[in-house]
């Protein structure tokens, strides 16, 4: 007999999730609930402006009058927003010099995760900022990066030591009433990452983030914003995991990116929040809104995302092209099993001349899990020239699992070119057949056709990171793959 | 208070079908009319918001005022009918039967109005009528229901064929002109029959034709339902076609669209049978304001089927193409084969299209794909036309002109097909 599908989809069901462990820091919180006290609590504590907490109550204001949006294709409980406690952060133990100082229990919690904070160090040169529960707990290769002016640091770090910076760019891409999450996020943000690259420099290493979500019961809720001046060039690696839970997590950030001309960000994100155990109890609400504005002429914002975690993923990295001659990549693998729900895809809104954007989106559905894709393809009345291909392809592996594309293409100038396709199909028997005539066994065989479908797309995360990234991919799809 | 509004609206524009004293109907479709009015107080009309209106604007339906006005018409016009073709003749004008210019052929099969059918043919209206729409949820078809007083009923039985082809005509007449037709269709296990659907104006403005067509194809059989409409520059339509199919049928349409002022087509597809071939095309040619908008549902629900979509649109001027394709794969609804295209030519900066091809797909044996394309004609086409001594303004009307017909290859009728290769060349001499 072989190894067939349905041995597959049964071994898929039962491949838990490795990361789950709970790290046992001290947590210094603030009581659960959301409310204006609240707010000013987390802004105090946090030693925020006043414009700063003027602009979480707005938000909060905002947020009150909106709802939850509902037009995704996921079904979910919603969360209790007076449920979550809305701050978290490890007490700080002492200020840190070298890596020997770093928590041991975080530095072991690395260590399982197999990227470890030398490793990471010495590969390459990644700087790596980590944020445990939304306070960022260290940061390495800082004065490297100042050395050119690159200014890499926690947002609230930011917040105190560039206040303008971050006051004209904070909220220029996703309004604080952006949406129900934007809103939220604005409202109560704790933490998250800021970087700005000056003028014609170019960032020399990755620059890298890992999130946790630690403490039960606390939602994350970062917030990201990248300034790219005239003519400079940075690579930024966001990944996830988040350990095992039963309840429900709340996961609402928000990433900017503001490219000026001749600028180009690549941001690539490995998400592997918890998902559920097999039972499809547990796991993360992922609700990110991740937007990049290509303000300047021939700039160019790339986003890369190998998406295998998260219960409920909602999620539209997208990007405005208002610069002349501006260009937009999305790249995606979006993997979902047992009783996961992903609705991702992107948006490029076409606005300046000459603007390219290029879509490639691959989704994997296993067990009973619902993947779709969503995009949209827009190009406006001004938009001379402006050009788009998408591809959205999806894999089934097993009968009980859905697979769902909604592309929307407004186009209002006649000088655009938009192509879209899309298709769906299970892994091909003869391309099985293929492979076991040349000797490769059924199982390897079904590893390397998913390997190769979803190439395309690792093929564009940096280095360090697609190890990382085939990794997280082999254990969501644990069982086809070794 | 906005909601105050709406209702007001609503209700003036529910008043305008209460116009026309209602027909007498048997208690069985009196009961089917009352549950429609039921639901008719419940839902509302669309708007933007719903995702199943997104880029369509009704106001310009909803806003007017109509009349039902009832005419005879004196004679059919030749561009109305199909040269060279022998049809059976059913002629509507407003929506009232016109006698005298119907002509029915076929003997074997029964080709009624439906009032008749509603006595005649009672038992097979009584199965059908109603059973496969949305009157419960959609408004557009709760009205037609609620309100409609005849149209066409074609009962094709077991192993018969219609040897010629039925070509309804449907005349919209006079200044807002209230047009409800409801048509029938039951083909019969391995029966036969082409139907082709004209809608037309005889000099008709700001007329609305808020049509339903059921479709029932029964095990074995195939059928065609082509649709042609040239229904006038300031009228428009909302027009439901509900199809069903049953084991190893084979149903083909086509939808091809020369003017409205807003036209509208819901076209349904419910595949409830294994080994089912569907096969659906559009055309659609578009200048000065007109909106169109195809939307489309390909439902399958059982394996080892068939189903193929080509729409093609030309948009120029400040005209809108919409187009919204949907399959749904149901579980268990293995080895489906479904593709699904949709590709347009904007020919100036003010035209839009906003196109929608969607897929949802819940069994894995499947092949599915969909692609869409939007752009401009191909330069290197034209500059080879051009190379050949033709001028350009002759090579891109070729180019136009070559691109829709693609559209017409699953027309069975050869003299239809002849005639839309006409309409389409004269057509593309306006862009």
């Amino acid at each position: 007999m072989g190894y067939t599908e349905a041995d597959l989809a049964e071994e898929l069901k039962k491949s838990e999730y490795k990361y789950g462990f709970v790290s046992k820091f001290d947590t210094d919180k603030v009581e659960k609930g959301l409310n204006e006290d609240i707010i000013r609590q987390i802004s105090a504590r946090k030693n925020e402006p006043e414009w700063l907490l003027e602009f979480r109550l707005e938000a909060y204001r905002n947020w009150l009058t909106m709802t939850e949006p509902t037009w995704a294709h996921v079904n979910y409980e919603k969360p209790n927003f007076q449920e979550i406690t809305y701050y978290a952060a490890p007490k700080p133990k002492k200020k840190l010099n070298s890596l020997d100082e770093v928590d041991p229990e975080l530095k072991s919690m690395y260590d399982r995760l197999g990227i470890s904070i030398e490793e990471q160090k010495k590969l390459a040169g990644v700087a790596v900022d980590i944020v445990v529960d939304s306070v960022s707990v260290q940061t390495t290769f800082k004065e490297k990066l100042s050395e050119l002016g690159i200014i890499f640091m926690s947002f609230s770090e930011a917040v105190q030591k560039y206040p303008e910076l971050v006051r004209e760019h904070m909220g220029s891409v996703v309004p604080p009433n952006d949406n129900f999450y934007a809103a939220l996020n604005s409202a109560v943000f704790t933490d998250g990452s800021f970087c700005y690259i000056p003028k014609g420099v170019r960032c020399p290493m990755e620059l890298s983030t890992y999130f946790r979500i630690n403490e039960a019961g606390t939602g994350q809720f970062e917030r990201t914003l990248i300034v790219a001046e005239e003519g400079s060039y940075v690579s930024y690696l966001e990944g996830c995991t988040a350990p095992q839970r039963d309840e429900n997590q709340l996961h609402a950030a928000i990433v900017e990116i503001i490219t000026k001309d001749d600028a180009e960000v690549k941001y690539s994100t490995v998400q592997n929040w918890y998902p559920g155990n097999a039972e499809g109890k547990g796991g993360v609400y992922n609700f990110v809104t991740k937007r990049g504005l290509c303000e300047g002429r021939n700039s160019k914002i790339s986003w890369t995302q190998v998406e295998t975690g998260s219960a409920v993923t909602w999620k539209y990295p997208s990007c405005i092209l208002k610069g002349d001659n501006s260009e937009g990549e999305f790249y995606s693998v979006a993997v979902t099993n047992n009783f996961q729900m992903a609705d991702t895809g992107t948006k490029m809104v076409h606005l300046g001349k000459n603007t390219r954007s290029v879509i490639i989106s691959k989704g994997i559905s296993a067990g009973r899990s619902e993947n779709s894709y969503r995009g949209l393809v827009q190009i406006h009345k001004n938009a001379e020239n402006a050009r788009n291909f998408s591809q959205c392809d999806s894999l089934l592996i097993g009968d009980q699992c859905g697979a769902h594309t909604f592309p929307y293409i407004e186009v209002k100038n006649k000088s655009a070119q938009v192509e879209h396709e899309a298709t769906t199909s299970k892994i091909g028997e003869d391309q099985i057949f293929y492979c076991q005539q040349r000797g490769i066994d059924e199982e390897t065989a079904i590893s390397l056709i998913v390997n190769g479908y979803a190439k395309e797309v690792l093929n564009k995360l940096p280095m360090e990171f697609a190890v990382e990234a085939k990794k997280l991919l082999e254990i969501t799809l644990e069982g086809s793959v070794g | 208070m906005s909601n105050t509004t709406a209702i007001s609206k609503k209700d003036a524009f529910i008043a305008n079908f209460m116009k026309r004293p209602k027909a007498d109907l048997s208690s069985n479709h009196q009961s089917i009319r009352e549950e429609a009015l039921q639901a008719l107080t419940i839902l509302d009309l669309p708007t933007s918001r719903d995702e199943y209106w997104k880029y369509t604007r009704l106001t310009s339906i909803t806003k007017q005022e109509y009349h039902h006005i009832e005419v005879k018409l004196d004679a059919l016009q030749d561009e109305w009918k199909v040269e060279g073709l022998e049809a059976n003749l059913m002629v509507f004008a407003n929506g009232y039967y016109q006698p005298h210019l119907s002509n029915i052929i076929d003997q074997n099969v029964s080709i009624l109005t439906l009032d008749q059918a509603r006595i005649e043919a009672y038992d097979v209206v009584d199965k059908h009528f109603d059973q496969y729409v949305n009157a419960q949820n959609e408004i557009f078809t709760a009205l037609n229901t609620a309100f409609n007083h005849t149209g066409v009923f074609v009962h094709v039985s077991k192993n018969e064929v219609v040897e010629h082809p039925i070509h309804i005509i449907d005349v919209v007449q006079g200044e807002s002109a209230l047009v409800v037709p409801r048509n029938l269709f039951v083909v019969d296990q391995s029966a036969k029959a082409q139907i082709i659907h004209s809608i037309v104006s005889n000099g008709g403005e700001k007329a609305f034709v808020n049509g339903v067509s059921e479709i029932v194809v029964g095990e074995n059989a195939s059928v065609e339902y082509q649709m042609i409409q040239t229904i006038g520059d300031t009228n428009q339509q909302i027009q439901t076609t509900q199809v069903t199919q049953a084991n190893n049928s084979k149903f083909t349409t086509g939808a091809f669209t020369f003017n409205g002022q807003l036209v509208r087509n819901n076209l349904n597809i419910l595949v409830e049978g294994t080994g089912c071939e569907t096969h659906l095309n559009g055309v659609y040619l578009l200048d000065g304001k007109m909106h169109v908008d195809n939307h489309s549902v390909v439902d399958h629900l059982m394996p080892h089927c068939e189903s193929n979509e080509n729409y093609k649109g030309v948009i120029t001027d400040k005209a809108t193409g919409v187009f919204n394709g949907k399959v749904f794969v149901r579980p268990d609804a293995q080895k489906i084969n479904a593709f699904q295209s949709n590709q347009n030519i904007l020919l100036s900066d003010d035209a839009t299209i906003n196109s929608k091809p969607e897929l949802e797909i819940y069994a894995d044996d499947v092949k599915c794909s969909h692609g869409s394309t939007t752009g401009q004609l191909n330069q290197e086409g034209l500059f080879y036309l051009e190379s050949r001594g033709v001028k350009p303004q002759e090579a891109r009307k070729l180019m136009i002109n070559a691109f829709a017909d693609e559209a017409l290859s699953e027309v069975g009728v050869d003299t239809l097909k002849e005639k839309l290769e006409v309409m389409i060349a004269d057509r593309c001499q306006q862009f």
